[in-house]
């Protein structure tokens, strides 16, 4: 009874009358009340007015509805849902019957346009040949190790790492590497050169300071000697001073003057 | 007699024929009552017809708690809902428009019979049609299941998943309002 003012707004005071035993009413009314059901209603209807009127009223209306529903009713079209249940009917046997992956690939290709078949056909090669490639470089191996399986792809991939790798860290290629290489050691040769060069120079020009000393000493030695005893003369000393005008390496101590040379040249009287 | 809960497993099955035994069985109380609840022959058709198709495809979901007749009213009732809510998006014409043009290719039939009683007819029925069609929908559903149907409460409460009680204040409720709507249309309904 709460639903019935709550849905249908029936007590706003059109309607004033209201029983408390709708429930009982309307199963009195379509009559299915048990007997002792039906005995205690209309124990209840003889003594309340409102639900006599009611019955009578609720009376009319279903009769009016049924008239109605008569005359609605009279011809009910037909229904051949033959046509419209054989396809659900497919539909639903679809999968219990699962069908190829041929058959499914067929049907893609009757139903797809010309450029999706097209570019079907291209993607499925592309794939096929880089599997192709890729197995046909795989390499198995059983070593101590255990299994190995490498593809090629993989070994491809870190040969392609190894020679980007080098440049990425020296930041040279390998001809500018030589190349750096080959000037160092040119640059290095040219410095030894220059050193050698600067060391035989000093060595000449001392050798060179040194013979013009021992020449001009030579000379006044000579006059010494001359003047000495035949002792002093001897054909060594000669040839000494010769070797030293003519070998710059023989050792100072010949192209130097002696001091009892010197001191023979000094106490020698004129 | 084969039961309704037979054919229907034999449509699990696979037997077309036996779900085509179902149609026939319910194919009129269906009819009726897609029209009482949509007041138009054509939509009560479609509506039919849908029920039978939505079942036919949720034989899967059929369990055996319910009887089939109360899951094919079920399934009728959810089919006119959804066409109602159709309609009211679309803003086509509101339902009173379509009992009333239903109501009067239903009287001209009657008024080739007798012009005099076609005129009382095409007045109560046109009344009782519109204060049917003015009903909200839960209360509607419930008396044209009742009235167009004869279904028991308990078919009723089992068919729109509601209990025996409430199934039983809405009837009572909606015939009040339609007592109360024929007296509005002047009809003779007050007790003599």
């Amino acid at each position: 009874m709460n639903e019935k003012s709550n849905v249908t707004g029936l007590n706003n005071g059109a309607n004033p009358r209201d029983c408390e035993r709708a429930q009982e009413f309307v199963t009195y009314l379509y009559g299915e009340a048990t007997p002792g059901e039906s005995k205690a209603f209309e124990q209840h209807l003889a003594n309340c007015a409102i639900c006599r009127d009611e019955l009578a009223a609720f009376g009319v209306v279903r009769g009016a509805v049924g008239e109605w529903k008569a005359g609605a009713l009279s011809t009910v079209p037909s229904f051949d849902l033959g046509e419209a249940l054989t396809p659900v009917a497919a539909s639903r046997r679809a999968p219990e019957q699962r069908r190829s992956a041929w058959a499914a690939l067929r049907e893609f290709f009757s139903l797809s346009p010309l450029w999706m078949q097209a570019g079907a056909l291209a993607a499925a090669l592309v794939v096929c040949v880089l599997a192709a490639l890729t197995f046909a470089r795989t390499e198995v191996r059983w070593d101590s190790n255990g299994l190995a399986f490498r593809t090629g792809v993989k070994e491809r991939v870190v040969e392609k790492e190894r020679v980007i790798q080098t440049p990425v860290q020296t930041g040279y290629t390998q001809e500018q590497l030589n190349a750096l290489l080959k000037e160092n050691a040119e640059r290095e040769v040219a410095a030894a050169r220059a050193k050698w060069e600067a060391d035989n120079n000093g060595r000449v020009g001392i050798l060179e300071a040194a013979l013009r000393q021992q020449r001009s000493a030579t000379r006044g030695g000579a006059t010494v000697a001359r003047q000495q005893s035949p002792r002093r003369s001897a054909p060594g000393s000669s040839r000494g001073a010769q070797l030293a005008e003519v070998d710059p390496f023989s050792p100072r101590e010949e192209r130097v003057p002696r001091l009892t040379d010197l001191l023979g040249a000094v106490n020698t009287p004129q | 007699m084969t039961t309704d809960e037979q054919l229907v497993e034999r449509a699990l099955a696979g037997d077309q024929a036996a779900f085509g035994e179902v149609v026939r069985r319910w194919e009129r109380k269906i009819y009726a009552l897609t029209y009482g609840i949509l007041g138009a022959y054509e939509d009560a058709r479609d509506a039919t017809q849908e029920t039978f198709i939505a079942a036919y495809r949720n034989l899967q979901g059929f369990r055996g708690e319910a009887k089939v007749s109360s899951w094919l009213h079920r399934i009728a009732v959810n089919q006119c809902i959804t066409r109602q809510r159709r309609a009211r998006v679309r803003s086509e014409t509101s339902i009173e428009d379509e009992v009333e043009f239903a109501g009067e290719s239903f009287l001209a039939t009657n008024e080739r019979a007798s012009p005099a009683r076609a005129t009382e007819a095409k007045e109560r029925t046109e009344a009782v049609r519109k204060a049917v069609a003015s009903l909200p929908p839960e209360l509607r559903e419930v008396v044209v299941m009742k009235e167009f149907e004869d279904l028991t409460f308990q078919e009723i409460a089992d068919a729109l998943q509601i209990p025996l009680s409430t199934v039983k204040s809405r009837l009572y409720t909606a015939l009040r309002q339609l007592r109360m709507r024929l007296e509005r249309f002047h009809l003779e309904v007050a007790p003599g």
